[in-house]
């Protein structure tokens, strides 16, 4: 028997009043121990999708449950989640360790259990941590609210766009903490616009686009859906021009030194005997399946 | 809970400012009439709301004024300040949202916040009465207060004919029970406030609702022509305890204060707690 998912989506739907549908049946399951990605263009409903799951917003449809509650505003089971959700956002007037101390104590569990410690550690503010939030910079308030998710140690951690207005040097490091956190069973659900931030840090991935689910799987599975090629050739103006017209070719991008074909019923060496055959020299092909092309792919066809 | 609530309110420099205010205010009464002492040997007389003092040279005088100018507009602005706030201060912050993903329903959220706010605005509130008080006891001296009473006549209404005497603990003890029934009566200045507040999450909309509220029913309370409607409206009976120091008149007006404030505050409040409950937390 399998065991219950930490998170289980089905039909979730959002309209915002009359207007448009922010989600649309969406469903999904995320099991225990999973890093999973919500991938998506802005205005995918990745936000919306997380703050349906944290009881934020009431959905126009469909059920959630997390670790088999159903999903309602403050449920208990809250308790075991740890968010960022759109943003970090603290009282301005008093510090970031006080910030994180009311935050816990909400919750109405001893300060003892917050582990507030060990949270402002990976957070790296440093004696920042005892200066009144208002004088913080938008990485300070980030890597703040990155902590506050941490407080407790919680089983599951959802996490919007949380590498949202860090330098590299601070989404590398967050990137290993979460690597980190997963590794010692945590389950995480976080989202992005960044392939590649998918693509490092997650075992799994759920494509959104405009509120739809497109494909959901391993990183694996989702990238080997789609073929594409990358090619260096003499010519690529010529060589685009080509390819582009060639039936079984989606589209054609240049990615310098060479182009990326998206495949759609072309082989890769249907693409080398017609730029041979026009007298275009092929230096190199190479299946290019990265999570990128899959991206482009899946929500290219509905792009407008 | 409610300790998380406190520990943010009280460390607000908003708090601490609007305290300020209501020691500032009660002190400026006492020296007005000091002043008024110094300039004409003072004298008593109608100061408004009915009141009718052989003399305004009187240590608990001075509170009862202070009472009676501030309840016009300062204690509801006070009470606009804090029951307008909390929410939408938390919505402007974006801390709200993570307050509301914590294991702690919604209604006690809003239920903490509302209870620390009150409490604080009606620590505020108090300090009016009770530095007008000690202001005019440093001033005047701690004594017995003389008012002219009225008896009434079917055919000239309430005239002032005899002196009376309150002593000090019945005095104390009537600027007590007026101060309890003016912050009772500030319950309608919280509802509103709280309502939009949680409707718009918008804190200027919130306070200035809440006062607007006081200002609006107080031009339509003076307005003779809409006498029918003034018994609804959340000010008509706001200075009704003033006929606690004129004997010979009757508190009905209080008992129908206490039952407006009730309604003006309780719908208010029930929606305001319903709208929150099933609001989408956006921001």
């Amino acid at each position: 028997m399998e065991a219950t998912p930490v998170i289980e989506v089905t039909g979730l739907t959002k309209r915002f009043g009359a207007g448009v549908l922010a989600v649309d049946d969406l469903s999904f399951s995320v099991q225990r121990g999973q890093i999973v990605g919500l991938l998506g263009p802005n205005g995918a409903g990745k936000t919306t999708t997380l703050r349906a799951l944290l009881g934020l917003i009431r959905p126009t449809g469909g059920t959630m449950s997390i670790f088999g509650e159903t999903v309602r505003p403050g449920i208990a089971v809250l308790s075991r989640v740890g968010a960022l959700v759109e943003g970090p956002g603290f009282v301005p007037h008093l510090s970031g360790r006080r910030n994180l101390e009311l935050f816990w104590r909400a919750g109405g569990r001893p300060l003892s259990e917050s582990h507030i410690e060990e949270a402002l550690e990976i957070s790296g503010l440093g004696p920042s941590a005892e200066r009144k939030v208002k004088t913080y910079s938008h990485g300070m308030r980030q890597r703040l609210g990155f902590a506050q998710a941490l407080l407790g140690k919680p089983e599951l951690l959802i996490l919007d766009e949380p590498v949202n207005g860090l330098d590299p040097r601070q989404i590398v490091e967050v990137r290993e903490s979460l690597l980190r956190i997963g590794a010692t069973g945590t389950t995480i659900l976080l989202s992005s616009h960044l392939l590649s931030e998918v693509e490092h840090t997650c075992s799994h991935v759920v494509v959104l686009h405009r509120g739809r689910l497109m494909q959901s799987g391993t990183v694996a599975e989702v990238t080997a859906s789609v073929a594409s090629a990358y090619l260096e050739v003499d010519n690529v103006d010529a060589a685009t021009a080509l390819l582009a017209a060639l039936p079984g070719v989606r589209s054609v991008e240049s990615s310098p030194p060479g182009l990326v074909a998206l495949l759609d019923g072309a082989h890769r060496s249907d693409l080398v005997a017609a730029l041979v055959g026009a007298g275009v020299r092929v230096d190199t092909v190479t299946p290019r399946r990265s999570l990128e092309d899959a991206f482009l792919e899946l929500v290219g066809e509905h792009a407008v | 809970m409610i300790a998380v609530e406190f520990a943010k309110q009280i460390r607000r420099v908003r708090t601490w400012v609007v305290a300020a205010i209501c020691v500032i205010i009660p002190f400026l009464i006492g020296l007005g009439f000091e002043l008024n002492h110094n300039g004409n040997g003072g004298g008593g007389g109608d100061a408004g709301g009915g009141l009718n003092f052989v003399t305004h040279q009187s240590g608990i005088v001075v509170g009862i004024f202070a009472l009676l100018f501030s309840s016009v507009l300062l204690i509801p602005i006070v009470f606009a300040i804090f029951a307008g706030e909390p929410i939408a201060s938390e919505a402007r912050w974006g801390s709200l949202r993570y307050l509301l993903i914590r294991p702690v329903t919604r209604p006690r959220v809003l239920g903490s916040k509302l209870g620390v706010s009150v409490v604080l605005a009606v620590v505020v509130a108090l300090l009016i009465p009770i530095t007008g008080t000690i202001v005019g006891i440093a001033f005047f001296g701690l004594h017995p207060i003389e008012t002219f009473g009225v008896a009434s006549s079917s055919t000239t209404g309430l005239l002032p004919s005899h002196i009376v005497t309150f002593s000090i603990g019945g005095a104390l003890g009537r600027l007590l029970l007026a101060t309890a029934y003016t912050l009772f009566e500030m319950l309608s200045v919280v509802g509103i406030a709280t309502l939009v507040g949680v409707a718009t999450e918008n804190v200027l909309a919130a306070m200035a609702s809440g006062i607007g509220l006081y200002i609006v029913s107080a031009i339509l309370d003076a307005l003779s022509g809409l006498s029918r409607i003034h018994p609804l409206l959340p000010v008509h009976y706001l200075q009704s305890w003033t006929n606690l120091f004129v004997p010979g008149t009757s508190l009905e007006g209080m008992v129908h204060g206490v039952i407006s404030a009730a309604i003006w505050g309780v719908v208010p409040l029930l929606l305001a707690f319903r709208i929150f409950q099933r609001k989408d937390i956006l921001c």
